[in-house]
């Protein structure tokens, strides 16, 4: 398995459980923001995906998150740096 | 001599030693505080204020809105504005506002709702394609987030600005809703007189400590803790409101560490940490120092504050140290406190009882370390907390509708204040730039009423949701739902169904002749503007249902009692759950 779908499908078990929405609605181009997740939720979504992966991401980093796409891109920036 | 503006302040900051009193800022990636003496703060504002005297126009009553993550840049550009006689306006970030184009949204109003289009300073993390959405008309300024990089200072205000106490020091806005821009102008006496009321009420000394984590485009976390950390001489931790809802255990760990005294949080914040931080972290800290717990912003609950005492007892928390308030940007922030020298009460009173120029019912009252907590019907009964008394130099009234003064004891009414801490008035585009309020009154939409001579908050007459400490009002919304629903927004009213319960549901209730079909449920949902808060349920009648005053003006009070006591008649009833808005979402993809 690749690390793209490695990560993908650890993401997306995360989101699932957050959003309690099915797994087969979560895919790259789904926006956080139609996600059914208030800011709120956001914040704690992050902090599943923090300690997952083992980063802590800054507010500025969080907030650039729009899709799922852009959170697997910055798990692969931040495990290979870390 | 007591400081009359925030650049006196600053100034006498900038003349101390560098080791001396600190912001420590909370470093998520290195797990420490970094601290910045206020001196060097001062500073590095000071040579900030001559940067932006560089800009294109008039720096003087110009606007500076400010868009930065860290708390750190943003006192920076904060106070760098005021030093130079700018008026700063802190925005929330896209974490809080939900999207970047909420911000953006934001920026556009703002920026051009002045004679001279407002500066804007953002920090650096901000992506180039939001710098894309900025209209060129906007002089953007980049700040550094970084407190441990290198700096420019200046001794003292580049242009030897020196406002009166009465000028404006800053804008607070004060709701957060889409569509809604609404914000009070606070004058550096305002600040002041809150920093000096607060501190003499609290009889507080030179060597408090204070920790936090709220925002700071929120009065109370901007005047609450940092300008009355700043205005005294206090050290003050401080973390965003995103680190504190992912590891809320350190905003409490620092208060043990640092031996802090004072910190202030809404319930939620109270609530949250009883939640989250584990037994076992409660049992390493020290929080035997902490003399003042602070709590407001929104409808406290005794729950939350037994809990809390509860949990944290093992660390040094006793009932004592809780101290409920009550406040709105309007009075710059606090209005009323409770004494700091007895155990805070609260009663229980009739729900039913509670309307304006009516006595209402207590059927018990207490204190939070009282063991006689009882079980109660939160059907028919509230549990309110004492707010205290109003701070010096404010007078607080209770009024009826018609703005007259009820002087009985537990009687019901509008709360009305006076006095040095509130607001010059709400921010306008006119050319007088401020609505001032009248005879500098201000009836602030809530309810309370007097007992004991102690204020007790009773119900919200403002049409107003509080989520997490943030204000949203909902005209907005519900214009925009009437907009997506085919009906006068007269026909609409959205209103919680609990004051008293921050996580109660939120209710829209529609006056619409024909059913809502799914396609109009589907673009509601849809077409929901993202940084709205969530409605839980839509209720639609097709008769004339929402009340009103004789003037015609929706009682979103009473569609809560009504909502309470199941007397809405309505004809369709539908939830929403985050998976009807993905299947909402999903159908219009479809249809794509």
């Amino acid at each position: 398995m690749s690390d793209q779908n490695n990560i993908e499908q650890r993401l997306s078990a995360l989101i699932a459980e957050k959003t309690k929405l099915n797994a087969t609605d979560i895919h790259p181009a789904l926006n956080l923001e139609d996600s059914g997740l208030d800011s709120f939720a956001r914040i704690e979504l992050i902090l599943v995906i923090e300690e997952e992966f083992g980063f802590e991401l800054s507010d500025a980093e969080s907030a650039n998150v729009a899709t799922i796409a852009d959170l697997i891109t910055l798990i692969k920036e931040k495990t290979a740096t870390s | 001599m007591q400081a009359r503006t925030l650049p006196e302040v600053m100034a006498r900051h900038a003349a101390q030693p560098a080791e001396d009193k600190a912001l420590h800022c909370w470093d998520g990636s290195r797990r420490s505080y970094f601290p910045v003496s206020y001196g060097d703060l001062s500073k590095r504002a000071f040579a900030f204020g001559a940067e932006l005297l560089e800009s294109p126009g008039d720096i003087a009553g110009r606007v500076v809105m400010i868009a930065c993550h860290t708390p750190y840049a943003t006192l920076v550009a904060f106070y760098g504005a005021i030093s130079v006689g700018a008026i700063p306006m802190i925005f929330p970030m896209p974490l809080s506002l939900g999207s970047h184009e909420a911000l953006t949204e934001r920026i556009k109003h703002w920026g051009f709702a002045f004679e001279q289009p407002a500066l804007l300073v953002l920090e650096a993390g901000l992506t180039e394609k939001f710098h894309d959405e900025i209209p060129p008309q906007i002089t953007v300024l980049r700040i550094s987030d970084n407190p441990a990089g290198e700096w420019q200072t200046l001794d003292a205000s580049a242009n030897q600005h020196s406002p009166a106490p009465e000028d404006v020091a800053f804008f607070q806005t004060t709701s957060s809703s889409t569509g809604d821009h609404k914000a009070v102008a606070i004058s550096h006496q305002n600040i002041i007189a809150n920093v000096v009321g607060i501190r003499h009420a609290q009889h507080m000394d030179d060597n408090e400590r204070m920790a936090t984590w709220l925002p700071l485009f929120h009065d109370m976390g901007l005047v609450g803790t940092v300008l009355f950390s700043f205005g005294n001489n206090y050290p003050l931790l401080i973390m965003t409101p995103t680190q504190f809802v992912k590891r809320p255990s350190i905003w409490l760990k620092g208060m043990s560490d640092y031996r802090c005294t004072i910190a202030t949080a809404p319930n939620f914040g109270f609530d949250y940490c009883s939640r989250l931080v584990s037994d076992k972290d409660a049992a390493e800290m020290d929080l035997s120092g902490v003399k003042h717990l602070f709590i407001g912003a929104e409808p406290i609950r005794v729950s939350t504050i037994n809990s809390f005492c509860n949990k944290f007892a093992v660390c040094g928390i006793t009932p004592q140290t809780i101290r409920p308030a009550y406040g709105l940007a309007e009075s710059t922030i606090i209005t009323t406190m409770t004494d700091p020298d007895k155990v805070s009460q609260f009663v229980c009173l009739d729900a039913d009882s509670i309307g304006i120029n009516e006595p209402v019912k207590i059927l018990d009252s207490m204190t939070f370390d009282d063991s006689k907590m009882v079980d109660y019907d939160a059907s028919k009964m509230i549990a309110v907390c004492t707010a205290g008394r109003a701070i010096e130099d404010m007078l607080v009234e209770i009024v009826d509708e018609e703005g007259n003064a009820i002087r009985e004891q537990g009687v019901a009414g509008e709360i009305a204040i006076t006095g040095t801490s509130v607001a010059l008035g709400y921010v306008s585009g006119s050319a007088e730039l401020i609505d001032r309020f009248p005879q500098g009154r201000l009836r602030t939409g809530d309810m309370g009423a007097f007992i004991d001579d102690e204020l007790y908050i009773l119900e919200r007459i403002k049409n107003l949701v509080i989520r997490h400490g943030e204000n949203f009002l909902v005209s907005a919304l519900e214009e925009q739902l009437a907009d997506l629903l085919d009906v006068s927004h007269e026909h609409v009213a959205v209103f919680e169904s609990n004051i008293h319960d921050p996580s109660s549901d939120i209710i829209v209730l529609v006056e619409r002749h024909a059913p809502i079909d799914d396609a109009a449920v589907n673009n509601l949902l849809v077409e929901m503007p993202k940084e709205a808060f969530p409605i839980n349920k839509i209720l639609l009648s097709r008769s004339r249902e929402i009340p009103r005053t004789t003037s015609g003006k929706k009682r979103h009070f009473y569609c809560r009692k009504m909502y309470q006591h199941n007397e809405i008649k309505f004809q369709q009833e539908i939830e929403v759950s985050p998976q009807r808005i993905m299947q909402a979402m999903n159908a219009v993809r479809t249809d794509a």
